[in-house]
């Protein structure tokens, strides 16, 4: 008599099978499929739905996304091109400013408008680290993947 | 022009030359948004955002990869936000296709509909099994399960599945 049990195990084991993961069921799993017409159903049904979704296709988009997002990746074209060292050095310049309000330090040699071009840029551009997307699953990202 | 000279082009600040994966797969990532979101307008939205931020995290695509895998991580990532940020009730009439998608067959169309019907975390299984053909480690790496569960879940929509299409025939 065959049980629920050896039911899902041979069904798993024909779908890893089909799937191309792993080995046809074998012996008391093949005679199992031998005696159990539920299971030849059901590899059978399983055979035709996975020929049926190979056929399967996506329709073609019906607007194009590139006009609308053009923009888009233009303007995160151009954040990308600001320099990467601007960002410690307007760190440094920026805890400067701060240190110099509690001790007098001297006056640093940066010009204040470069002081105040590289304080903003760093600025910026950690409001964007901040702000960053993500680009790997959480699940990943934990994994350290 | 193929991914890796398109992402390559990229990197050397030929924007336009985005346009290529744009082309390239913004069917096939708008059904899968569809399915993920079940909402015409998150799914939408979704696939744009998923597409800035392949844009702006093309210096770490490996370009020896496929790119559809690398980016769909990213496309996932944007439909579960807009899921989060509409709730958690789905619309369950919106699918991948519609019937007046040219090229649908009745029997493609049967299909999608049955897909519609499971829950999208099932769908996505089916989908990326059935039609994009990944491998169970691939599935494992991009929805970040192991590859045992991606075997249980797999199997559990598989039977979903063939109980909605032999209820549907009945």
């Amino acid at each position: 008599m065959n049980s629920n049990t050896d039911c899902e195990r041979v069904r798993r084991t024909l779908m890893a099978a089909l799937d191309g993961e792993g080995d046809p069921p074998a012996g008391p799993d093949r005679d199992h499929l031998t005696t159990c017409a539920e299971c030849r159903r059901w590899q059978e049904e399983l055979h035709a739905v996975t020929a049926r979704a190979q056929r399967l296709s996506y329709p073609a988009a019906q607007a194009d996304l590139w006009p609308a997002l053009e923009g888009r990746i233009r303007e995160a074209g151009q954040r990308r091109r600001v320099p990467r060292w601007l960002v410690p050095m307007g760190v440094i310049v920026l805890v400067w400013r701060v240190l110099q309000l509690f001790i007098d330090f001297p006056i640093p040699m940066l010009h204040p408008i470069g002081q105040l071009a590289a304080v903003a840029v760093a600025l910026w551009l950690i409001a964007g680290q901040l702000l960053a997307i993500e680009t790997s699953a959480p699940e990943l990202q934990k994994r350290g993947v | 022009m193929d991914d890796a000279a398109a992402s390559r082009a990229c990197r050397t600040g030929n924007l336009e030359a985005f346009r290529h994966f744009v082309e390239r797969y913004q069917a096939r990532a708008l059904a899968h948004a569809r399915l993920l979101t079940r909402n015409e307008a998150d799914a939408a939205d979704a696939t744009q955002d998923a597409f800035v931020d392949a844009f702006r995290a093309l210096g770490a695509f490996d370009p020896a990869r496929p790119f559809y895998a690398w980016f769909y991580v990213m496309l996932r990532n944007r439909c579960y936000k807009q899921r989060t940020r509409r709730g958690t009730r789905l619309e369950s009439g919106v699918l991948p296709v519609t019937a007046v998608d040219p090229g649908v067959s009745a029997e493609q169309l049967d299909l999608w509909r049955a897909i519609g019907r499971l829950t999208p975390d099932d769908a996505e299984l089916v989908v990326l099994k059935h039609i994009e053909g990944w491998t169970y480690q691939e599935l494992s790496t991009a929805l970040g399960i192991p590859r045992g569960t991606v075997m249980s879940r797999l199997y559990e929509a598989r039977q979903r599945l063939l109980a909605q299409l032999s209820g549907a025939s009945s």
